[in-house]
């Protein structure tokens, strides 16, 4: 607990994010297994235990600590985790600490009755940062400026690998990760995650600046209709199926109906819609699907959801990702054809030949269901996160409003 | 034999300052008086313009470095506990531990025994004598730090993660802020008990006291002004500056610089963090709440006077131990320039 104690407290005042990530680094090539991979859990948020409440620990004080007293520190102090760490009774460093896996451990298989007496125990054997860092840990709020992709960043630093092949990696993993800091280590093997249906992190495009326009050349991109839904990543294999967001969060328990018919082999990057005899519903509809945990039929049968697929990923287990833009076009549409898949489309590409061309295009586009437009290297390659260059967005009124401040 | 006054019959608070009736003098006087006892060289004690002035050796050395010839226009020596009586009140001085030269204020009157404490601490501090306790009737006692949430890590802890910092961030100085008196001086000695023997950097309002310090007798080692070092050689350096200095274009001659400040407020995360500090190291020369809690126990006073900071919290506790307690409506004390 010391050693994640002392990383929380240097990232609470570290203000630059390359500091960050050197503590982060500093941290996990210091810190043994299993610690370290459950302190990187609770970084990125994959840790959470629902039997322990702030009530709990604001309870354990109020029977310790005269209440006049207390109240006049938690006014002094601000915050109830902080409070209670430093005005807990008992030496400031005691003996035998538990290490931050005792804690984690003996809480996963803890009841709700038995986390008072475990907490309070703890509490008794920490110094005061120590005991800032459990109740924030415990009660799920360790907001020290760490975004899982800054973690991911400091592992990659680690382990001197691209932070590309962390994130590859990431959804097939679980805390405590041992296999990952073995690896990064060169201690093991990468892990051999079961990837069948594992997130790929999504390119992503740049807003286009239409300055640059005229430096690109249009035979080079291929244009396609942004379609105002959200994106996903379709994974299908082996009877395996999962709908992610952008982000990677799993959602297919809101559309059972894209998961049924997504009987075939293939990972698809696509627009998530509701689509009613052909035409796109205004996005809140689909909305209304998004915010459920379960669907009811009823629900299904009048806010039917599609997709509309922009590109192919992997089709069985072969990666596509490294094939330029116009070959995995061309897969996808071969695809396509041969699977006839149920509750997809293609999103077509269009045809232009100059920029102004596309730019009428655009302004014509009245569906309330296009929100602009796509540009994308027919040379790029599908690379994780927003590079530089190969993908641009290009959103409708972006052009009327600069040619109104012009 | 009569009994004891009741110590507010000669010792009571009026607009100077605690003011000692059969003695006609102040102790720490807020304004400039005829009479003086002056607890220690911080400047809400000691204050400019009194015309006698009784305090130790080393605090009116420090008087004298700062103030000049407005530290008084006599200034009396007197060295710890070599009693000295003032119209009927025996004064004495008795170590308090909380910078070189301070002293506690002990008073008695026929039988009655006031000990004003002025800022102390407990904790060992290798440039200052050590707290002395000494039972009484009425102890008057600070509270800068009078919440049960300031509980001190041991301050070698705290010079360990400096240290630790410095390690892993070798290119970038580290301008720790200091207060110029105590603060500045003790942050030295425990970097050399910890072992670094590097030379340290210091800001020039620094230096006069670190001077008066190695003249008194308390080894500092290798000093260096910062003004004239390059940027090169600030890299992977020590610099101690006042706080005031860290916050303003000052430290921008550093490379990179990791802001920390020594101090008691460090304690709690939202101070440290409004002060910018990305290293906070927790290093008083006040007593903590357990100090503050313990000593009172020691002293074993059956009235407790506080004044100084958060007195609240310390009368409710020293009420509930079954001491009569008060706050003394002292003005002037807030926010020590030594916390
Ligand atoms: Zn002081
Ligand atoms: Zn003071």
């Amino acid at each position: 607990m010391r050693r994640f104690a002392e990383l929380i407290e240097s990232l609470v005042f570290m203000p630059s994010r390359n500091g960050k990530i050197r503590l982060l680094t500093a941290y996990f090539a210091a810190a043994p297994d299993p610690d370290r991979g459950w302190a990187l859990a609770a970084l990125t948020g994959g840790l959470s235990f629902p039997t322990a409440k702030a009530g709990a620990i604001r309870g354990l004080a109020a029977e310790r600590v005269d209440e006049t007293l207390f109240a006049l520190s938690y006014d002094f102090v601000g915050d109830l985790a902080e409070t209670v760490s430093l005005i807990w009774p008992g030496a400031e460093a005691a003996a035998d600490p538990p290490s931050l896996s005792d804690v984690v451990d003996a809480l996963f298989s803890a009841g709700r009755s038995e986390v008072p007496g475990l907490l309070a125990g703890w509490l008794a054997r920490l110094a005061a940062s120590e005991r800032f860092a459990l109740i924030k840990l415990i009660t799920g709020g360790l907001r020290v400026g760490v975004s899982a992709r800054l973690a991911k960043t400091a592992l990659a630093s680690l382990g001197n690998v691209d932070v590309a092949e962390i994130e590859e990696l990431w959804h097939g993993l679980e805390p405590p990760y041992s296999d990952l800091f073995a690896w990064l280590e060169g201690a093991g093997d990468r892990p051999a995650i079961d990837d069948r249906a594992v997130f790929r992190p999504l390119m992503l495009a740049n807003p286009l600046d239409e300055a640059e326009l005229s430096g690109l050349e249009p035979a080079d991109f291929r244009a396609e209709w942004k379609w105002d839904g959200i994106r996903v990543q379709l994974v299908a294999r082996d009877g395996r199926r999962r709908l992610y967001s952008r982000t990677g969060d799993d959602i297919g328990g809101a559309f059972p109906d894209i998961l049924e018919a997504a009987d075939f082999g293939a990972v698809l990057d696509g627009e998530l819609l509701v689509v009613r005899d052909g035409e796109i519903a205004p996005f809140n509809h689909l909305q209304q699907r998004l915010n459920r945990k379960t669907v009811t039929a009823r629900m299904l049968a009048e806010h039917p959801a599609e997709i509309r697929l922009y590109d192919i990923l992997f089709e069985g287990a072969e990666d596509l990702r490294g094939l330029p833009f116009d070959q995995r076009r061309a897969r996808l549409e071969d695809w396509f054809a041969r699977t006839r898949p149920a509750r997809a489309e293609l999103s077509p590409l269009i045809d232009f030949a100059a920029w102004e061309e596309l730019a009428a295009l655009r302004e014509g586009a009245r569906a309330r269901a296009i929100e602009g437009l796509m540009l994308k290297r027919g040379d790029s390659p599908y690379l994780a996160g927003r590079p530089k260059g190969p993908w641009f967005k290009w959103k409708r009124g972006a052009l009327t409003l600069d040619t109104v401040l012009m | 034999m009569p009994a004891a006054p009741r110590p507010e019959s000669w010792i009571r608070v009026v607009p100077e300052g605690l003011y000692v009736a059969p003695g006609g003098f102040f102790v720490d006087p807020v304004r400039p008086v005829e009479r003086a006892v002056v607890t220690h060289g911080h400047a809400d004690h000691a204050r400019p313009d009194n015309r006698h002035v009784l305090a130790t050796p080393e605090t009116l050395a420090i008087m004298r470095a700062r103030y000049g010839e407005a530290a008084g226009s006599a200034l009396q020596p007197m060295s710890f506990d070599e009693p000295l009586t003032i119209g009927g009140v025996t004064v004495r001085l008795v170590p308090a531990g909380h910078v070189l030269g301070s002293a506690q204020v002990v008073l008695e009157y026929r039988g009655s025994r006031v000990v004003v404490s002025g800022d102390y601490k407990r904790g060992a501090d290798p440039t200052c004598r050590p707290f002395e306790p000494v039972a009484c009737d009425v102890f008057v006692t600070e509270a800068t730090f009078g919440l049960p949430v300031f509980r001190n890590p041991a301050p070698e802890h705290e010079i360990g993660r400096l240290l630790s910092s410095l390690a892993l961030f070798p290119e970038r100085s580290h301008l720790v802020g200091v207060y110029a008196l105590g603060k500045c001086q003790r942050v030295i000695a425990l970097l050399r008990q910890a072992g670094y023997a590097a030379p340290l950097y210091l800001h020039g309002a620094l230096q006069a006291l670190c001077d008066l310090y190695e003249t008194q007798g308390v080894a500092l080692g290798a000093l260096r002004p910062v003004a004239g070092a390059s940027k090169a050689e600030l890299a992977g350096k020590i610099v101690l500056a006042p706080p005031s200095a860290v916050a303003d274009r000052w430290s921008r001659r550093m490379p990179d610089p990791v802001i920390a400040a020594a101090s008691g407020w460090m304690r709690v995360r939202q101070r440290a963090r409004q002060r910018g500090v990305e290293l906070p190291l927790i290093i008083s020369d006040h007593a903590d709440w357990d100090e503050l809690t313990a000593t009172i126990e020691e002293v074993d006073a059956p009235e407790i006077w506080v004044t100084h900071g958060r007195e609240e919290a310390l009368v409710h506790h020293a009420t509930l131990r079954g001491r009569r307690a008060r706050a003394l409506a002292l003005v002037g004390f807030e926010e020590d320039e030594g916390a």
